[in-house]
C-alpha cells in the first residue's frame, strides 16, 4: 500500500483537501498504523498549541510605555501638527470617503481647508505626478511568475511589459543559481522576498483603492526595483575568470 | 625602487610577484580583481603603484598591464584567502571586484567602481564619480565631494560629511545621511529606515523613497521646502509650519515651508515621515534609532 | 484584569481621544496575549522591547482604528506586523553580538539532554524562523494561510509547507 506524502496528512488535518482526496486519505488511515499515529501527533500538537497559556511579562512594562506615549502626546496624534495620511476606505457602492483625518497646522486659511476637502486641490495635485515609462518588454512569463505578473497587469496594464521582463530575469537567475554559493543565494532570496512583499502589499492596497495614483506609481517603482535588483544579481553570476 | 624590476614587470604580461612597484601614467585604470580578503587602496604623490599582500608581505599575485589597464589579481590556481594593499597616485581610476572582498578606498580623484558580493565597503575623501554595489555588505562613506551611486542588498549605507551628489539605494538596510552639504540626494530603501541629518541647500533636490521604512529628516534651519509627501498608510509630522497646497486622502500632501525653493519628495507605503528642527551644532540621535 | 466588550469599546474611544488612563486599561487587558505572541515569534530576549513597541505604536495609530474588527484583532495584527518588520533588525543585532554562532544552528539544534522531550513552548523556540512564524500564526493565533502569506510575504503554498515542516520538527522535539 502506498503511503501518501506526509504533507497530505497536514492538508487533511487542515481541511484543505477535496472530498475525494480526503476520502482516499481516510481509506489509507484505516489501514496504516504509522500514518494514523502521525496524524494523531499532529492533532495533539494542535490541541496543545490552542491551549497554550498566555505568559505575563516578567516586569511591569507600563511605566516605560507611559513615558513614551507622553512624549508622543506632546505632538501626535491629537496635536494640530500632525497630518494623518489615511487610506480611503471604500463603502459599498465605492468611492465615498470616510473619516479623512487631516489637521493642517497654523498658516492655513479656512478657505484653503475647505478647498482641500472638496477635492479641488486634489485634482491640481494629481496632475503633477510624474509617470515613468515601463521598460522594454521581455519574453513570456514563467509559470510561477505568471501569477504575480498577471496581477500586476490587471492592476496597471501599462506595467505588464515591465513585469514580464522582471519575470524573465527571475528565470535567468534561477537557471544560474548553481553558479552562486548558497550564502549568496540565501541573501538574494531574502532581499527578493522583501521586494516581493512590497509588490504584494501594493497590489493588495490597489485592490482596495483602485485608481489611487500614488499606489500605482508605488507599484511601478516596486516592480522596477525588482528588475534592477535582478539585473545586479545577474551581474554577480560571472563565468569563472 | 629598482627600475630594472619595474621594467621587467612592464615587459612580462603576467608576473607573480610579492611587493611590487609599477610606473603609472595619467589616464591609467587600476583593476583589483578576485581577492578573497581585504582590499585597501590609498594614495601617495608618486607616479607609481605599489602593491603587496594585505597581511602577508610575501603573498604572490599576478600583475598585468595592457594599455591603460593595470590589473592585479591572485595567482592562477591560488585559493589563498588574502587581500591586497595598493598605494597609487590619486589621479588614476579604480575598479575593484570580488566575491568576499572587504574594500577600503581613500583619497582618489577619479572614477571608482566597486562590485563586491559579500564585503563591507569603506569610502573616504573621494572626489570623483563613484559606482559601488555590494550584495551583502555595508557601505560607509566620509568626505565624498564628487558624485556617488551606492547600492547594497542587505547592508546599511552611511554617508557623512560629504557634498557629493548622491544616489543611494538598499533593499533591507538602513540609510543614514549625516552632515551633508549636497545639492542632490536620492535615497531609496524597501524595508529599512532613512535618516537625514543636516542642511538642505536652497535650490537643491532631495528624494526619499521607502516601502515600509520610516523617513526621519532632521534639518538645520532655515528650511524652505516645496515638498510632496506621498503615503498610503503613513503619518506625517513636522516641526516647521506647513502650508498645504494640495491633499488627497490615501495619496499625499503637497506643501511649502518658509520661502520654498528647495524640492523635497518623500514617498512611503506605510512608514512614518517626520521632519524635525535641528539646532545648529547639536547632534543627537533620536531614541527610537538606538541599538 | 478584564474588560467587557462595552468597556473596551468605550476605552478605545477615550484612548483615541488622548486619555492615557483608558489606554492603560487596554494595555493591562491585552498585555499577556501580546507578550506571549512576541515570545513565541521572536524569543524571550526580544519580547519585552517588542511588547513595549507594540503598545507605543498602537497608541499613535489609534486614530486609524476603524472599528470594523475588534480592537484586540486590530492590536494583534499590528503586533504581528511589527514583529515581522523588526525581524531584520533582530537578525543584524544577533549577528553583531554573536558573530561566530549561526543563529539558525542555535535554534534547531537538538535539546541538551537527548531522550528528554521538550515542552511545546520550548520546542517552538527552536523551530527554524519561517516555520516558527507560520506555526505560531496558524496554530496558536488562528490566522488562515492566505493572511499569513500576505503578512509574511510568502505564498499560501509556502505557508502550508512551512506549517507541515513545523509539525514534523515539533513532533521530533516533543517525543522522548
Amino acid at each position: 500500500m502506498n503511503h501518501p506524502d506526509t504533507t497530505l496528512l497536514s492538508a487533511y488535518l487542515d481541511g484543505d483537501l477535496s472530498p475525494r482526496e480526503a476520502l482516499e486519505v481516510e481509506d489509507h488511515l484505516g489501514e496504516c498504523g504509522s500514518c494514523s499515529e502521525l496524524l494523531a501527533d499532529f492533532r495533539a500538537i494542535r490541541e496543545e498549541a490552542r491551549e497554550l497559556p498566555s505568559q505575563a511579562p516578567p516586569r511591569d512594562l507600563w511605566p516605560a510605555i507611559a513615558r513614551a506615549i507622553q512624549d508622543e502626546a506632546a505632538r501626535d496624534p491629537r496635536d494640530p501638527d500632525v497630518i494623518r495620511l489615511h487610506p480611503r476606505v471604500p463603502e459599498k457602492g465605492r468611492g465615498s470617503r470616510r473619516g479623512i483625518f487631516l489637521t493642517v497646522p497654523w498658516a492655513v486659511a479656512a478657505g484653503l481647508v475647505l478647498a482641500l476637502f472638496s477635492g479641488f486641490m486634489g485634482a491640481r495635485l494629481s496632475s503633477g505626478f510624474v509617470q515613468r515609462a515601463p521598460s522594454v518588454s521581455g519574453k513570456g512569463p514563467t509559470e510561477a511568475g505568471a501569477t504575480w505578473v498577471s496581477l500586476v497587469g490587471q492592476a496597471k496594464p501599462e506595467l505588464a511589459p515591465a513585469a514580464e521582463e522582471v519575470a524573465r530575469l527571475e528565470r535567468v537567475l534561477s537557471e544560474h543559481q548553481g553558479d552562486l554559493d548558497s550564502l549568496t543565494v540565501g541573501v538574494l532570496e531574502k532581499n527578493l522576498e522583501a521586494i516581493d512583499r512590497a509588490i504584494r502589499e501594493s497590489l493588495a492596497a490597489l485592490e482596495e483603492d483602485p485608481g489611487n495614483r500614488f499606489l500605482e506609481s508605488n507599484l511601478e517603482r516596486a516592480v522596477l526595483t525588482k528588475g534592477e535588483y535582478l539585473r545586479d544579481a545577474a551581474s554577480l553570476v560571472t563565468p569563472a575568470t | 625602487m629598482n627600475p630594472i624590476l619595474a621594467f621587467v614587470l612592464l615587459m612580462a604580461p603576467a608576473v607573480s610577484a610579492g611587493d611590487t612597484l609599477v610606473d603609472v601614467r595619467p589616464g591609467d585604470h587600476l583593476v583589483l580583481k578576485d581577492f578573497e580578503g581585504r582590499v585597501v587602496v590609498d594614495t601617495w604623490d608618486r607616479p607609481e603603484a605599489r602593491a603587496q599582500g594585505e597581511s602577508k608581505s610575501d603573498y604572490r599575485f599576478r600583475t598585468t598591464r595592457s594599455g591603460n589597464d593595470l590589473v592585479f589579481r591572485p595567482s592562477r590556481g591560488s585559493d589563498e584567502e588574502e587581500g591586497i594593499r595598493v598605494t597609487a597616485p590619486p589621479w588614476v581610476s579604480l575598479e575593484i571586484q570580488g566575491r568576499e572582498t572587504e574594500v577600503s578606498v581613500r583619497g582618489f580623484e577619479e572614477n571608482v567602481r566597486i562590485r563586491s558580493l559579500e564585503g563591507d565597503v569603506g569610502l573616504t575623501n573621494l572626489s570623483g564619480s563613484l559606482d559601488v554595489y555590494t550584495a551583502e555588505g555595508e557601505i560607509i562613506a566620509n568626505g565624498l565631494t564628487g558624485e556617488a551611486r551606492l547600492r547594497t542588498g542587505d547592508g546599511d549605507i552611511e554617508v557623512r560629511a560629504s557634498s557629493a551628489e548622491l544616489d543611494v539605494e538598499t533593499v533591507e538596510g538602513e540609510i543614514r545621511l549625516e552632515h551633508l552639504e549636497s545639492r542632490r540626494i536620492s535615497a531609496k530603501g524597501t524595508g529599512g529606515e532613512i535618516e537625514f541629518t543636516g542642511r538642505m541647500l536652497d535650490g537643491g533636490q532631495y528624494t526619499f523613497l521607502t516601502h515600509e521604512g520610516d523617513v526621519f529628516l532632521r534639518l538645520v534651519p532655515p528650511v524652505n521646502l516645496d515638498a510632496t509627501v506621498l503615503a498610503y498608510d503613513g503619518e506625517f509630522t513636522s516641526d516647521f509650519p506647513v502650508r498645504a497646497t494640495g491633499f488627497r486622502s490615501g495619496e499625499g500632501i503637497q506643501f511649502r515651508t518658509g520661502e520654498g525653493g528647495t524640492r523635497l519628495q518623500v514617498e512611503t507605503f506605510s512608514g512614518e515621515v517626520r521632519i524635525r528642527r535641528l539646532e545648529e551644532g547639536r547632534v543627537e540621535r533620536p531614541a527610537e534609532f538606538d541599538d | 484584569m478584564t474588560l467587557s466588550p462595552e468597556e473596551e469599546g468605550r476605552d478605545v474611544v477615550l484612548a483615541a481621544g488622548g486619555n492615557p488612563e483608558a489606554f492603560e486599561r487596554l494595555y493591562r487587558f491585552h498585555q499577556r496575549r501580546v507578550y506571549s505572541l512576541t515570545v513565541r515569534m521572536a524569543g524571550p530576549e526580544w519580547a519585552e522591547d517588542l511588547t513595549q513597541e507594540v503598545f507605543i505604536r498602537a497608541w499613535s495609530k489609534l486614530g486609524t482604528f476603524r472599528g470594523d474588527s475588534s480592537f484586540g484583532t486590530w492590536l494583534y495584527r499590528l503586533a504581528v506586523n511589527l514583529i515581522l518588520s523588526r525581524r531584520e533588525t533582530r537578525r543584524r543585532r544577533e549577528k553583531r553580538q554573536h558573530p561566530e554562532s549561526d543563529v539558525l544552528d542555535r535554534m534547531h539544534s537538538r535539546p541538551e539532554r537527548p531522550g528528554v522531550a521538550l515542552d511545546l513552548e520550548a520546542a517552538i523556540q527552536r523551530l527554524p524562523q519561517r516555520a516558527r512564524e507560520v506555526f505560531v500564526l496558524y496554530e496558536v493565533e488562528g490566522y488562515p494561510h492566505d493572511e499569513i502569506a500576505k503578512m509574511t510575504g510568502i505564498s499560501p503554498g509556502t505557508s502550508k509547507s512551512q506549517l507541515h515542516r513545523a509539525r514534523m520538527i515539533l513532533r521530533d522535539f516533543l517525543k522522548a
